[in-house]
């Protein structure tokens, strides 16, 4: 097959259009997998490898996972522009554009206020600019240029004589002129200053850039050269914004001699306001790592004077050079790589940290950066030149990015608000420690299968070739449970990381993945930079510790509360109901005695003779007593006399109406009533109550006493009387 | 003249006004005492309620004590063959929709010789209300065990005691499919026996409605003890089922809920009849199929239409 393949362009390096695969192999037998795993423990434990496997022609699954084009705010959108290629030239070409943009912004900007206050001035101080008056009116009149003589015209054209001006004040003026109109030459042409670190100025020279900036080669500490270079240069600035501030204030006769001249005494550049600083040119720094770490002392001392300088910092370390081995394993390295922390830490310096896998986010920062007037940082992520790497700078970019190796830090010392001036939220899933992506691999059978996959520090390493190469690889037949993926390997505590061994994924030309174990020496640095991961995340409020605690303390709070206001609701809750009943019972008392009183109204004496009745009970129990009390006086006056028919029961069965019509009529209803008890004998309404099916005739007592057998008819007459 | 316009006046006049006497014709012959005065008073006051058009209106009856029914009211009437009241009543329904067409029967007619009938007529499920006059004996011929006598009851055909366990009309009903209404009451209760069969005639379906009823002669000694004891009475009760007032549901002893909704529980209550009479509606299906419905489609075409249909049909096979 190597015969067959053509020479690979960048494309075809990560085929997209190939299916990513993974195939499994049967397991191997117990053996085998023991002898395997033995060498597998001690690479990890010492990285050393056995046997020379094919790990360097592996790479990292950086090539599939991103196919986004990146993307370049100042493009016009839509059309069908080519890729713009990344190389390691490109963050140089970006500052260009950056500083140029700013420096045409500001020079108008400049020009336009300064000229104003000079004519402001001159109306004041009527100076007769006869030059250019004559020019004037030459531009003006030029189609009578050979009638007129311009000259002599200005002499007797009329000028109105100003008043007298206090001498003091005529100097002030005039002086002020004189620094303007220097100004206006002298800095409307200042472009931007540029001091390069020795390193760069080949760079430089072979292209076309910065070609209206002023470029100055650092000499051996360009940090103090740069401080010194500023301090020079600022005081003719200053004098130039006092000049414009005086002028202001002539214009507007708001000048008042005795407070003003004591406050452009001492006029320093620290006394200048944001936007006026702001006209100064910029002034950039550009220096390398290494070089940064070396002079780190006035590096530090450049910071602390908060001149608006703008250090713009390459880091180029982990590109391998034949004659600085940098093992990437240094923990001295390691926290070089943390310089925009450092930086931070001077609190009022403009820092931020991007490289080209986020082109609108650099771009971004660099215009605020020049923009702002406190000192800036700028750490650049500097790529190989694509002649030497398989992969893109873009990619390699974002992988640095998203390996958490780079992130994008912002720290912009303006923004007010507490927590407001530390972003990381430009980074992917800024929130997780380790980016998820998830993709469908085809396994042997034709099936397919997702995974989610966790990009770490170590799959960023692996991207370059060297570094695969110190990887073991793991065939799939001598795979066990015993194996974790790199990232959950990261979080398991000491009891459970007992004999497992932590992996990456690699893939190779044909798009195969492969298992590839990883030395312990490389998790020590992945801790690490997760670490420093963790510790960007506090400091921008992510995952925050407190805001959780005070979370959880709101919840409590709130449920307590409504714990209260329930058990207080069910309390009063129980009262209404108690007080419901009560007056329920005593509304039942009442009705009860009412009926009973209401059936034989003649009952009210031996009611009245009585105490118990008439007293008004206040509890449940005296109610009850009540009650009893008037039905057993009731029940012995219903038993007295009258018979009566419960017509409601009535069925209409026409027996005592058939039998005994003098008795028993119906009503409406068709149901039986006592329509006159004296026109029957009380031994008829006897018989008719033990004939009554519904056994709804209730015969009472007799009234006329002189009815024969008459106690055997009340004995038969009790149980309906009941 | 503005006055006398119809449209000015507001106040709308029954159009019709009958009383309980308008639906009443000649005097009940039954014993006294018997349950079916009460039956028949209820009735009277359900018209009454209605306003019933008396020659809108058909009771249906077969042989029995129950079945002198139809004489008794002031409206059409068929009394037929013994056993036969629910193939009338359903042919009555089935071309004459119109009609309110009640069905009254007795155990005899309704369980011995007229069972056939009674399955189909309950699957037929068509707008009738069935009052099965339930004495557990032949009456009208002087006490032969019913089908539904108690075991042990003591007639002429069993002078030392029936041998055979009774049909319990509730249960059996429940049985059949696309059953509709099930309901049972006893004839000394009026307040009950009456809104029973008021929801049984507001029921639209085949409302199967059995009333417990006294035989003050020759049942008397079984019902005695019935009518007195508060046990021997369970009252169903649901917001769906049988409503009464306060005053009368509190006069029952024993109160059960019991949701017409479910066939299942109402077949375990059907079984209780041992211990007590459970009264009340058992079952309600208002979405059962109606064969009434089905067999009215082709009413109100004249007799030309159907002639041609017939011939165009025929015209089909002819050579």
């Amino acid at each position: 097959m190597q015969s067959e393949k053509i020479v690979k362009t960048k494309k075809e390096i990560a085929d997209k259009d190939l299916p990513i695969r993974y195939e499994v192999d049967d397991p191997a037998s117990e053996a085998e997998t023991t002898a395997f795993w033995k060498k597998l423990r001690n690479f990890y434990r010492s990285g050393e490898k056995v046997s020379k496997d094919k790990t360097a022609k592996l790479s990292s699954l950086l090539t599939v996972l991103d196919t986004s084009e990146p993307k370049y705010p100042y493009l016009p959108n839509g059309e069908k522009s080519p890729p713009i290629e990344e190389d390691s030239r490109t963050p140089f070409h970006l500052l260009n554009h950056v500083l140029s943009a700013h420096q045409k912004e500001n020079r108008k900007k400049f020009k336009g206020r300064l000229a104003e206050l000079l004519s402001g001035l001159n109306e004041l101080l009527q100076i007769e600019d006869k030059s250019s008056e004559a020019k004037e009116l030459k531009e003006t009149y030029n189609f009578a240029d050979e009638m007129i003589a311009f000259d002599k015209m200005v002499a007797i054209i009329p000028h109105h004589s100003g008043e007298e001006l206090p001498k003091s004040r005529l100097d002030r003026l005039q002086s002020v002129v004189a620094t303007l109109q220097e100004g206006l030459v002298y800095f409307s042409d200042q472009s931007a200053t540029l001091v390069i670190e020795k390193s760069f100025t080949e760079l430089f020279n072979k292209s076309q850039l910065f070609s209206h900036t002023q470029l100055i080669e650092g000499n051996k500490d360009v940090f103090s050269q740069t401080q010194k270079l500023f301090a020079d240069q600022i005081p003719s600035f200053t004098e130039l914004i006092k000049a414009y501030r005086i002028a202001k204030l002539e214009i507007e006769g708001a000048y008042q001699e005795d407070i003003h001249d004591e406050y452009f005494d001492h006029f320093t550049w620290h006394r200048l306001f944001d936007d006026e600083l702001n006209l100064y040119h910029p002034i950039v720094l550009m220096v390398g790592h290494a070089y940064l770490f070396d002079h780190l002392s006035s590096f530090s001392r450049l910071l602390s004077t908060n001149q608006p300088v703008n250090v713009i910092v390459f880091n180029d370390e982990r590109i391998s050079v034949p004659d600085h081995q940098i093992s990437w394993e240094d923990a001295s390295h390691q926290f070089r790589q943390e310089l925009a922390t450092l930086a931070i830490s001077y609190r009022n310096v403009y820092t931020f940290q991007a490289g080209m896998g986020n082109p609108a986010f650099l771009h971004t920062g660099l215009e605020n950066c020049l923009r702002s007037t406190s000192p800036g940082v700028c750490h650049l992520f500097a790529t190989e030149d694509k002649s030497k790497s398989k992969t893109s700078a873009y990619l390699m970019n974002k992988g640095a990015n998203a390996g958490r190796y780079f992130p994008t830090i912002l720290y912009d010392p303006n923004r007010g608000a507490w927590g407001a001036r530390f972003d990381i939220s430009e980074n992917m899933q800024s929130e997780k420690d380790w980016p998820i992506f998830t993709f469908s691999a085809q396994t042997s059978e034709q099936a397919e299968t997702t995974m989610e996959v966790a990009f770490t520090y170590a799959d960023y390493k692996v991207s370059y070739p060297e570094k695969a190469k110190e990887l073991m690889l793991i065939p799939s037949a001598y795979y066990t449970k015993n194996l974790v993926p790199l990232s959950e390997y990261l979080e398991l505590d000491e009891e459970h990381l007992y004999g497992k061994i932590p992996y990456l994924w690699l893939v190779n030309e044909q798009n195969e993945l492969h298992r590839a174990a990883v030395p312990n020496v490389w998790v020590v640095s992945c801790q690490e930079r997760l670490d420093f991961w963790n510790f960007l995340q506090e400091l921008s409020g992510i995952n925050s510790f407190h805001a959780k605690e005070a979370l959880v303390k709101k919840d409590e709070e709130a449920h307590k509360r409504l714990e209260e206001e329930r058990t207080n609701l069910k309390a009063e809750h129980q009262q209404v109901v108690e007080k419901i009943k009560e007056e329920a019972m005593g509304k039942a008392a009442e009705s009860l005695i009412a009926v009973l009183l209401d059936e034989d109204g003649l009952q009210l004496e031996s009611l009245i003779g009585n105490d118990q009745a008439l007293v008004i009970p206040d509890s449940e129990d005296v109610q009850e007593q009540v009650v009893d009390s008037a039905t057993e006086t009731l029940g012995e006056t219903v038993v007295s006399d009258k018979p009566w028919v419960d017509s409601e029961e009535c069925t209409t069965c026409n027996d005592c109406t058939d039998k005994y019509p003098n008795l028993f009529k119906y009503n409406e209803e068709k149901q039986a009533y006592i329509d006159d008890a004296s026109k029957g004998t009380f031994a008829e309404l006897v018989k008719a109550a033990e004939n009554c099916p519904a056994a709804c005739i209730h015969p009472g007592m007799p009234s006329n006493q002189k009815e024969p057998k008459l106690e055997a008819l009340i004995k038969r007459a009790a149980k309906f009387n009941g | 003249m503005i006055a006398l316009k119809p449209d000015f006046c507001d106040v709308s006049l029954p159009e019709s006004d009958y009383s309980m006497e308008d639906y009443a014709s000649s005097k009940a012959r039954w014993c006294s005492g018997c349950g079916a005065h009460t039956i028949l008073n209820s009735v009277q006051k359900l018209c009454k309620e209605e306003q019933l058009t008396p020659e809108k209106t058909v009771f249906v009856s077969g042989i029995g004590c129950s079945s002198r029914f139809p004489h008794y009211m002031n409206t059409y009437g068929f009394h037929g063959l013994h056993g036969r009241a629910f193939p009338v009543a359903c042919g009555v329904k089935f071309r004459r929709p119109d009609l309110n067409v009640f069905v009254v029967t007795g155990d005899g007619d309704c369980c011995s010789i007229g069972a056939g009938h009674w399955v189909h007529a309950i699957r037929y499920n068509m707008n009738l209300v069935v009052l099965l006059f339930d004495n557990a004996i032949y009456g009208l011929t002087k006490k032969q065990t019913s089908p539904t006598s108690p075991l042990g009851t003591i007639s002429n055909t069993h002078p030392t005691g029936s041998v055979l366990p009774p049909i319990n009309p509730i249960q059996a009903t429940l049985g059949l499919p696309n059953v509709s209404f099930v309901a049972q009451t006893v004839d000394w209760k009026p307040a009950h026996l009456h809104a029973t069969i008021k929801k049984a005639y507001e029921h639209q379906g085949l409302s199967f409605v059995r009333i417990v009823q006294r035989c003050p002669v020759f049942m008397r000694d079984t019902y005695e003890p019935t009518v007195s004891d508060p046990d021997a009475i369970t009252v169903l009760n649901h917001e769906d089922g049988i409503l009464l007032n306060e005053k009368t549901l509190n006069s029952f002893r024993h109160i059960v809920e019991h949701d017409p909704s479910d066939i299942i529980k109402a077949r375990e209550k059907a079984e209780i009849v041992k211990e007590t009479t459970p009264i009340g509606l058992f079952y309600q299906n208002e979405n059962a199929t109606r064969y009434d419905q089905y067999g009215a489609h082709n009413l109100g075409i004249s007799t030309d239409d159907r002639l041609s249909a017939i011939n165009t049909l025929m015209d089909r096979y002819a050579i």
